[in-house]
């Protein structure tokens, strides 16, 4: 009996000892360090401008965010109309997108030199273009939320506020935000902590010294000034902030969002009151999130296409995106199923816990190991995919769990009873049960990773060229048209890998 | 010989108490109204509900402390009894073992099994293609194919047509006298099986009455 239950525990155990390892690592390689800067004389005034810029730019972007998201999933909720599903769909992409396509998207509408920009005089760069992103980026994720929330408003509900002739906003106040509330602060939170740690956009849209964020100041201080202490510094000081933030929402956060169809209310009534405002929502989504990316395919030209395509840079690009990408989902996902393996509640804790830690804090820390260790291309190449991996964790864990809740909802007895091991159980029940669900975790975290330019800028040297960061640069020497072709390229081998990963899932299924 | 000894089995807001005894090879019908006790009754023999007092044990032997998988028992639910993803033969295979590599004299046992409950021309089809009534007959060749003396059955028919249900009820009884097992079976229609059983337990309000079928 001691022996099976040993054996029962291993895969989990395995992939903790391994979230746990690729965690304290780096943060040791860090704190390493914060002991020895601790003697020097810190910049604390700059420190305190960068701290508040962070915090501010965070705020509002959270707060449009929210108020947008607000206002677009109450009308997609409750508004049917033609291409309301692509719409949504729309939507949800943009949420896993690339964030320097975003970025793209934003400088060829809303720059000096943009479609919308050019007849707006404005300063673009800096606040403005960080909040023009990140409600690009986070709205959808909240108006998700609100759709999903308000789906579970009763329908005799609904139908008693019509016989009572409630208004709009009587409907809004006695239902719709008693529904919205308990997961929008949650996911408030959750939007707060990715805008803090926005690295891609901040770094492409910042525009100078007085758009410094944490992230972008630890990223300096390493390559530009090669100052490990106030890197050191500042990624503490991040980490204290984030886990002071994580920790106030962390029981809420995964919990607060998930995929599947948003259906139409069908029961609430369309009111004629609100139809021009809703129409009006309708279209500012429209222009908003579907135009720019309309406008990119419009100017984009065969020439830079051309150019693009011939370069031998975009080919060695694409060879270590792959890389990465193949071995940082195929890892992430693996540790995700090994913490859901066993029984013990410290496993999943474990794997939430990555989402405490800022993903800069983990690339200060790979970057100390490489530059005392050896920095050799595979070296680096590795220590991507592994960052990588386990920021996919959390979220292939969120992806995983209700295949895994309801396989052991349906057949947990059974298999009690027929005494299989955590190894037969995996192999006959979860394994073909989760197919699907590990096929789309499978593809979402190789779009993660492929996309991802924080630990690959951080990582960066001149033999190391990922597609984001081919895409940086062509953004950085303003070669915007190229950039577009790369991105798009980006984009296609994410879904290609995406729908290869499902057909096969269809495949094991037939 | 079960032996239930003033088991007591806290539930939400109420108790359950059980007490009787039922001689090896005997068939018993627990019957008794919705939400009286009678599943909960099952959970606590096969080891899926802990118990606050009393002893539950066969021949002899306290089935206390005992994973369900080590208890002499195999029990059919409501529903879910197979696994709807896996063929016939897979779903057999497992009730002999996890790793469903069958040794020629297991494999035979399960073909036996399949003759018996005449479902041999189902065995390379997945459960998915399966009527309700094929299924339970899957999960009952399952739970002989385990070789546990005692069968618990919680209403595994009760989704069925009347025809098909009595046939099942049946095919039970026959399994029941054909292998020598100690059978209890809960029913929502106690009157279709009160002549094939030997004592019935009635349930309310989670106390038990024993009585012999006349």
């Amino acid at each position: 009996m001691a022996q099976r239950r040993q054996l029962t525990l291993q895969p989990s155990w395995l992939a903790t000892a391994w979230v746990v390892a690729a965690l304290v690592l780096p943060i040791s390689a860090v704190l390493s360090m914060f002991w020895q800067a601790s003697a020097e004389p810190m910049p604390w005034r700059w420190i305190g401008n960068i701290i508040q810029f962070t915090l501010l730019q965070a705020s509002l972007s959270t707060l449009g965010s929210v108020l947008l998201g607000i206002v677009i999933g109450r009308t997609l909720a409750r508004r049917s109309f033609i291409g309301r599903n692509w719409l949504i769909a729309w939507l949800d992409a943009c949420f896993v997108m690339p964030g320097l396509l975003i970025v793209l998207a934003i400088l060829l509408t809303w720059s000096p030199t943009g479609a919308v920009g050019q007849f707006l005089d404005w300063k673009f760069y800096g606040l403005p273009a960080i909040l023009l992103a990140h409600w690009f980026f986070e709205t959808p994720l909240i108006a998700r939320v609100v759709m999903q929330q308000m789906q579970r408003i009763p329908e005799a509900h609904i139908k008693q506020a019509q016989q009572l002739g409630l208004t709009d906003w009587q409907m809004w106040r006695l239902l719709d935000w008693p529904a919205i509330r308990a997961a929008i602060f949650p996911v408030a939170g959750l939007v707060f902590l990715i805008c803090m740690t926005s690295f891609p956009v901040v770094v492409s849209l910042g525009g100078g010294p007085g758009s410094t964020t944490l992230e972008i100041a630890i990223y300096q201080a390493l390559h530009y000034e090669f100052d490990f202490y106030l890197a050191t510094w500042l990624a503490v000081i991040q980490l204290a902030i984030g886990v002071l933030l994580a920790l106030l929402i962390l029981r809420h956060l995964l919990d607060s969002w998930g995929a599947g169809p948003i259906n139409v209310q069908r029961s609430r009534p369309e009111l004629t009151s609100t139809r021009y405002f809703d129409g009006l929502v309708i279209l500012v989504c429209l222009a908003y999130w579907l135009a720019p990316i309309l406008g990119l395919l419009v100017k984009a030209g065969w020439q830079p296409l051309l150019d693009a395509m011939s370069s031998a840079k975009l080919w060695q690009a694409t060879g270590q995106t792959l890389m990465i990408a193949t071995a940082s989902a195929m890892l992430g996902v693996m540790l995700a199923i090994g913490l859901q393996a066993g029984r013990g509640r410290f496993a999943m804790f474990v794997g939430y816990t990555v989402m405490l830690v800022p993903s800069m804090m983990l690339a200060t820390g790979a970057f100390i190991i490489l530059w005392r260790y050896g920095d050799a291309l595979w070296q680096r190449l590795a220590a991507i995919a592994l960052l990588n991996a386990l920021m996919i964790v959390p979220f292939a864990i969120k992806l995983l769990r209700p295949a895994k809740n309801a396989a052991q909802a349906r057949y947990g007895r059974q298999m009690t009873m027929l005494g299989l091991s955590q190894w037969q159980r995996w192999r006959w029940i979860y394994w073909p049960k989760m197919a699907t669900a590990i096929a789309g975790a499978l593809g979402l975290a190789f779009m993660l990773a492929a996309g991802d330019l924080g630990a690959a800028l951080m990582l960066s040297s001149h033999d190391l060229n990922t597609l984001p960061l081919r895409l940086y640069r062509l953004i950085g020497a303003r070669q915007l048209e190229q950039a577009l072709w790369v991105g798009a390229w980006l984009v296609f081998i994410g879904v290609m890998i995406q729908r290869l990963l499902a057909w096969l899932a269809r495949r094991y299924h037939a | 010989m079960l032996s239930v000894d003033n088991v007591v089995i806290e539930r939400d807001n109420w108790q359950c108490r059980f007490n009787f005894q039922l001689t090896a090879g005997q068939m018993l019908l627990i019957s008794g109204a919705s939400g009286a006790g009678k599943s909960t009754l099952l959970d606590a023999l096969a080891g899926f509900t802990a118990i606050r007092g009393g002893e539950i044990s066969w021949q002899g032997q306290s089935l206390l402390g005992l994973e369900p998988a080590q208890r002499p028992v195999s029990m059919l639910f409501q529903q879910n009894n197979v696994f709807e993803h896996l063929s016939v033969a897979q779903n057999l295979a497992l009730g002999i073992s996890g790793s469903r590599k069958l040794r020629p004299e297991q494999q035979a046992r399960v073909t036996a099994i399949a003759e018996r409950l005449q479902i041999t021309d189902q065995l390379n089809k997945r459960c998915t293609m399966l009527s309700g009534g094929q299924q339970q007959r899957v999960a009952l060749g399952r739970a002989l194919l385990m070789q546990r003396p005692l069968l618990l059955l919680d209403e595994p028919f009760s989704a069925l047509d009347k025809t098909t249900r009595l046939t099942m009820q049946a095919l039970v009884k026959e399994m029941h006298d054909e292998f020598g097992l100690t059978t209890l079976v809960v029913s929502h229609q106690p009157e279709e099986m009160q002549a094939m059983v030997d004592a019935e337990l009635y349930v309310d309000k989670g106390e038990a009455n024993l009585r012999q079928a006349p």
